[in-house]
């Protein structure tokens, strides 16, 4: 039991903290939604890279639709929360509060 | 510091390139307000061959580009609107070796591929590109830090700053960008999560030769 207790600790800090449940991808997903959909200015283009120009709302399309895209941006800021000790979603949660400014 | 003759190449024709063309007035200034000559020529009027790209790359010795680019090129008009629909480029292989001599810097997507080894093999004696090998992004909301780590970049690679040290610059200065505005003093900015993921693209796309 004791080797087993080991190897889990020794699980915890070598498996990176970035993956993330499908739980907490749905939560962070909702979050989006819910920072595109109340963003004052959802219509118009704020994203920028070479033949893509995204509003808030194709953003979160975007999240939603592309896996790639979506697993790319939501390990980073696991990656960048922990790091910080704080949670994943916080980020984003700042982000819905800055669009109430 | 050194003085150096610069030649700005930007374009102006979307929502990305007409914020990246101010960026580039605005590295015109700073750069002339240090002594540089520096010339700003639209790229929208250029063709490969043209004569005023030719005759202003003859009083150069370093080349920014401002814009948007595909893997082989420079881009100065976008895709026509019928088939086949291919871009204009402002410099791509037929033209390429117009940039012998020079420090290239090209601020914009992809163009560290195929352009920057076409630069690499062709030109006899190739003095440095810093490019990306993959998009370039920025959210425009927070678009003057973006443009202060690129312009920066550029003033010490007219300066004199090598490829490799300019790419290192970059690196760091992507990945500052991207920690502050997921954890640090800009984590309050409107947006600033996806800003920190344009700013994580760019760390990881930003390259030099040689």
């Amino acid at each position: 039991m004791k080797l087993f207790g080991e190897n889990v600790a020794i699980e915890r800090i070598l498996m990176p903290r970035e993956f993330l449940t499908h739980e907490e991808e749905d939560r962070l997903q909702e979050l989006i939604r819910e920072w595109a959909m109340g963003h004052p200015q959802q219509d118009r283009v704020l994203f920028v890279s070479m033949g893509e120009a995204l509003t808030p709302v194709q953003y979160f399309h975007k999240v939603r639709e592309d896996k790639e895209f979506r697993l790319k941006l939501f390990t980073l800021l696991a990656t960048l929360a922990h790091r910080a000790n704080q949670e994943p979603e916080q980020l984003i949660r700042r982000a819905i509060q800055a669009n109430k400014i | 510091m050194s003085k150096a003759n610069v030649l700005i190449i930007a374009t102006s024709y979307d929502a990305a390139s007409y914020h990246t063309y101010r960026w580039a007035q605005d590295l015109q200034k700073e750069l002339a307000d240090r002594g540089h000559v520096c010339f700003l020529l639209d790229g929208t009027s250029l063709c490969p061959g043209g004569s005023s790209l030719a005759d202003t790359l003859k009083r150069a010795e370093v080349v920014v580009f401002y814009g948007h680019g595909l893997i082989d090129r420079w881009v100065s008009l976008p895709d026509e609107i019928s088939a086949p629909g291919t871009s204009a480029a402002i410099i791509d292989a037929r033209n390429v070796t117009l940039l012998d001599n020079r420090k290239v810097y090209a601020q914009c997507c992809d163009s560290f591929h195929i352009l920057a080894n076409d630069y690499q093999s062709k030109c006899s004696n190739p003095l440095g590109f810093v490019g990306y090998d993959a998009n370039f992004g920025f959210d425009i909301s927070n678009h003057e830090h973006f443009r202060d780590i690129v312009n920066l970049a550029a003033i010490d690679f007219v300066a004199g700053a090598k490829a490799r040290h300019v790419q290192q610059l970059l690196s760091d200065s992507w990945k500052n960008l991207r920690d502050k505005f997921a954890t640090g003093l800009l984590k309050n900015r409107p947006n600033a999560f996806a800003a920190a993921n344009y700013a994580d693209d760019n760390l990881n796309s930003v390259k030099a030769l040689p």
